[in-house]
């Protein structure tokens, strides 16, 4: 504890050595705000799952997983987690392989349509399923329905095979990208050689291509498998009506019913101890995974690879995958958009039944959702702003300081990747609801400390990239020109990374916007978000209203979206 | 005068001592070369001039105020030191135009504006970037950049410049160039230059002075090129300059033996100076230009090799020649080798050491016990 005191805190007092004060308060800061926002969460959540008052208890813990409900809630949670890991990793290979490697024609209209999925969040994507696949009211059912004149729904959307397939249509990109960016860095001389040997084309893609880009393809899995395992909104707005609870959703019943009561939270605490002991497995799996082949012939270089003639099955290959495309990506879209202007939910989708009445209400009529939008507008820009200065400030730290104790911050700062967005709001529902003397519950500020601890992440990943790119003698350069440190930083460090700094601001701006997991828990009376008045909307019924609000979200995040493109459109310079 | 005074300097990371009491005094207006393999620290020493690192002991003078000091708790700011530096990889800013790059320090040390720009074009054109005065680096080509990484450590010190390793990754008819601007430059404005680099030959051209420094950090040798090519003090120091030939011998009562697979032989006609307090087990050390191979016959000075390979270079011929049991590499200008008559392989031959060096051998070296 000395030693790491010492090294903290340094004895770097000579005179003349501010380069040395400057940067031990940037680390010194950037620890605290860590400290608080990440850490002292999470230890609280253990404390309290373990401690009741200042006594041992460890009854609650097995109590609450033993509990039937709630083994059933973790094996619903593993198995859609599976399955939605396998139909993603499988659906996402086949696109990239398609896209990165064959000579299918409209690649560029289809990885646009590809990234669509990213842009939005998988509960839009169940409620517009729900609008067509519920098991009386859906569109599609109804028209089956009809069309045999029987009674029996054609599918049913609220089961775990919808919640899977809702979730696979919105993760399978994370494979998708990851396996595409691997196949055009791959020497494609390595696929060449094999066919030279004379392997044929089948046998290069099962012995050559896939072992290769195996790591990705495990990198992508993985992403699926934690956010699927943490994922709240399609299991809250496809399970509740039938009782299929996962662990999140289970959580956010637990501590809804108990309506903020102290015995109900620490359920919740237990239970999420629980889910980030499921997703540590996971990751824990990852790195076997991983650790069975690292290749480096993966260059960073991008080379143009010899494609693979489709021939015959190029028209019906094409039409597959245009149309599993329009289904996952455009159809959920334009549902969400057409129903907004209906005049009621269920009622045929013709002209004399659209009006405007419910952009009226919510953008008008309704001050929850008006506060709700300037709320996530507010809390999305001082995240944005916050989160990436902090992690500009740990990037700073970690890349170019190198204090002892770098490690540490690195590791804080990286921890709520790998943490579900539920459990980090129940730890700082803990810290914040009067422990410390301070009690910010029902305040936005608890909503915007949540943002900043779930976001630090992204922020520091992508400050660290642009921070990598400016050498240090460029910083040094400045200094032997006559700038103090502080100068050499205004001049030439912040300016280099800028562009960085705004792509990072987008990159925690967009979730942001939309997001519900964190805020569904932390949210007060007049401190809802988009996402929760979204929700809200929808659960009460309103399908109509819910699905004008979410137009307007998609609107802001596509508006969002073109702001990024234009800011990283070119770097001067860079 | 001393510009730079390093006196008893040690530079430790972590553990591990990377410059052991180096002291080095660098004359006002010279032009000072510090030489030595990759990884020797020069890097290290350059930083320490500069106060990007601290050093651990000793102390570092600029014109006779103390700029880093341990002992004393001084470190002055690397801005407060005023020299202007040339990095490895340029360190020229991207997103500045050559101008903005060039004008920069004196913005930082308040020139008046008129006075700045005046000054930035001058430099701009000292080093042939005039044209390209709103350019960005990313459309400049390498040399390019080095010429406005120099103009900007021209304005930045008009008393002080280092260059580490600046001209290395030049392609070698511009690396000739500049080391032909950079003594230019030198000796117009005055500035004292210290100049780092792997590169003995370029150090050669360059410099007034040269320090060799070797793996451990600490100096072999200062002097004139001159004295240094003539004199080198051991033979660390004289196989860093060039292809060197080391053979071992033995001193009997002032005249030398060769260590040979076939005993030992007499070397005739050698003019070399053998300090006394030299031992018995000697090195020859011979530069393959200074090395003479002329056909065997009853007239022939030297010792009896036979020549291995021949192998033509356009302006020389390189031969390997194996005298005694041992390969001794020897070069020979073409125009002379065609008149004297080239030899061929495998036919033996008379080989005659012209103005070689002795040094002390290491006498646990087994090649002795032949």
């Amino acid at each position: 504890m000395k030693f790491f005191l010492t090294s903290i805190f340094g004895r770097e007092t000579s005179r003349g050595d501010r380069r040395f004060g400057l940067d031990r308060i940037v680390f010194l800061l950037s620890l605290f705000i860590l400290i608080v926002t990440v850490l002292m969460p999470m230890l609280m959540i253990v404390v309290r799952t373990f401690f009741k008052g200042t006594q041992p208890d460890w009854a609650l813990f097995t109590r609450v997983v033993l509990a039937p409900e709630n083994l059933s809630a973790i094996y619903n949670t593993v198995k859609i987690g599976f399955f939605v890991t396998l139909f993603g990793t499988v659906l996402g290979l086949f696109y990239a392989w398609l896209i990165g490697r064959s000579d299918i024609p409209m690649k560029g209209l289809m990885k646009a349509l590809f990234t669509i999925p990213y842009m939005f969040p998988p509960f839009f994507g169940a409620m517009a399923w729900s609008l067509l696949l519920a098991p009386r009211s859906g569109y599609m059912n109804k028209w089956f329905m009809q069309l045999t004149g029987g009674t029996s729904p054609l599918l049913d959307i609220n089961s775990i095979g919808g919640i899977v397939f809702v979730e696979t249509c919105y993760y399978f990109p994370f494979v998708f990208l990851q396996v595409v960016s691997a196949l055009e860095r791959m020497d494609p001389t390595l696929e060449e050689s094999a066919r030279i040997a004379g392997a044929g084309q089948w046998y290069v893609i099962r012995k050559i291509t896939l072992p290769l880009v195996l790591p990705a393809i495990a990198a992508g899995a993985m992403l699926i498998l934690i956010s699927s395992l943490s994922h709240f909104g399609v299991p809250a707005i496809l399970g509740f009506s039938n009782n299929i609870f996962t662990l999140p959703t289970k959580i956010y019943q637990l501590i809804n019913r108990s309506a903020g009561s102290f015995e109900g939270i620490r359920e919740g605490a237990a239970l999420s101890i629980l889910l980030v002991g499921v997703v540590v497995l996971a990751l824990y799996i990852q790195r076997l995974v991983l650790k069975t082949g690292h290749y480096d012939i993966i260059k960073g270089k991008s080379m143009r690879p010899m494609l693979i003639k489709l021939r015959g099955a190029k028209i019906p290959l094409l039409g597959i995958s245009l149309l599993s495309l329009f289904v996952i990506v455009v159809v959920p879209l334009f549902m969400i958009f057409i129903v907004g202007f209906l005049k009621a939910y269920g009622l045929p989708l013709t002209l004399q039944n659209l009006t405007l009445r419910n952009y009226e209400y919510i953008l008008g009529q309704s001050k929850m959702v008006r506060d709700s939008i300037v709320n996530s507008l507010f809390l999305s820009v001082s995240a944005g702003v916050i989160t990436m200065f902090l992690g500009v400030m740990i990037a700073y730290v970690v890349i170019k300081v190198k204090p002892k104790g770098k490690g540490f911050l690195e590791m804080l700062s990286l921890l709520p990747y790998s943490i579900p967005g539920l459990v980090l709001a129940i730890g700082v529902i803990l810290v914040w609801s009067g422990t410390f003397g301070i009690n910010l519950y029902n305040t936005i500020w608890i909503i915007l400390i949540a943002y900043i601890a779930r976001y630090v992440s992204f922020a520091m990943k992508s400050a660290s990239a642009s921070l990598e790119q400016v050498h240090y003698s460029l910083e040094e350069a400045a200094r032997s020109c006559g700038a103090t440190h502080l100068e050499s930083l205004r001049d030439i460090t912040i300016p280099l990374i800028r562009p960085g700094m705004i792509a990072g601001f987008f990159l925690i701006f967009l979730p942001a916007m939309r997001e519900l997991t964190t805020s569904v828990l932390l949210y007060g009376p007049f401190t809802r978000t988009l996402g929760v008045a979204i929700y809200a909307i929808n659960s009460e019924g309103n399908t109509v209203q819910a699905s004008a609000l979410a137009t307007v979200a998609i609107g802001i995040i596509i508006a969002g979206h073109f702001a990024l493109r234009y800011v990283t459109r070119d770097r001067k310079g860079l | 005068m001393a510009i730079v005074s390093m006196r008893d300097i040690t530079v430790q990371y972590g553990k591990n001592t990377v410059i052991d009491g180096l002291s080095l005094d660098v004359d006002q207006g010279e032009n000072l070369a510090i030489v030595g393999p990759s990884s020797c620290g020069k890097t290290t020493l350059m930083r320490a001039l500069c106060g990007f690192i601290k050093i651990s002991r000793g102390e570092i003078l600029i014109k006779d105020t103390v700029v880093s000091s341990p002992s004393r708790r001084i470190m002055i700011a690397p801005e407060k030191r005023n020299i202007g530096v040339v990095f490895q990889d340029y360190a020229v800013w991207p997103h500045l135009t050559v101008f903005e790059n060039i004008v920069y320090p004196m913005r930082k040390r308040k020139v008046p504006k008129e006075e700045a720009k005046e000054r930035a074009l001058a430099a701009m054109a000292q080093v042939k970037m005039q044209d390209f005065a709103e350019r960005l680096p990313s459309q400049l080509s390498g040399g390019q950049q080095q010429r406005v990484a120099l103009a900007r450590a021209l304005v930045s010190s008009s008393e002080l410049i280092v260059l580490d390793e600046p001209i290395t990754n030049l392609d070698a008819k511009l690396r000739e160039e500049m080391a032909y601007e950079i003594r230019n430059l030198q000796e117009t404005i005055g500035v004292t230059v210290i100049y780092i680099t792997h590169d003995q030959e370029t150090a050669m051209t360059i410099s007034d002075r040269m320090v060799i420094m070797d793996r451990r950090g600490a100096i072999r040798q200062l002097g004139t090129p001159e004295d240094i090519w003539n004199h080198p003090n051991d033979r660390e120091v004289y196989a860093f300059l060039g292809v060197s030939n080391f053979l071992p011998v033995t001193n009997e009562k002032g005249s030398l033996h060769l260590v040979s697979t076939s005993g030992k032989r007499k070397l005739e006609n050698l003019e070399v100076d053998i300090p006394h307090e030299f031992g018995s087990n000697l090195l020859l050390a011979s530069r393959p230009t200074n090395i003479r191979v002329s056909p065997l016959s009853d007239s022939s000075i030297g010792i009896e090799g036979t020549v291995e390979r021949v192998t033509y270079l356009g302006h020389q011929f390189d031969y390997f020649v194996n005298v005694g049991g041992h390969t001794v590499r020897v070069q020979e200008d073409s125009l002379e080798a065609f008149g004297r008559g080239v030899p061929a392989e495998g036919s033996p031959c008379a080989v005659e050491f012209l103005s070689p060096a002795v040094y002390e051998a290491d006498p646990r070296d087994p090649v002795f016990d032949l």
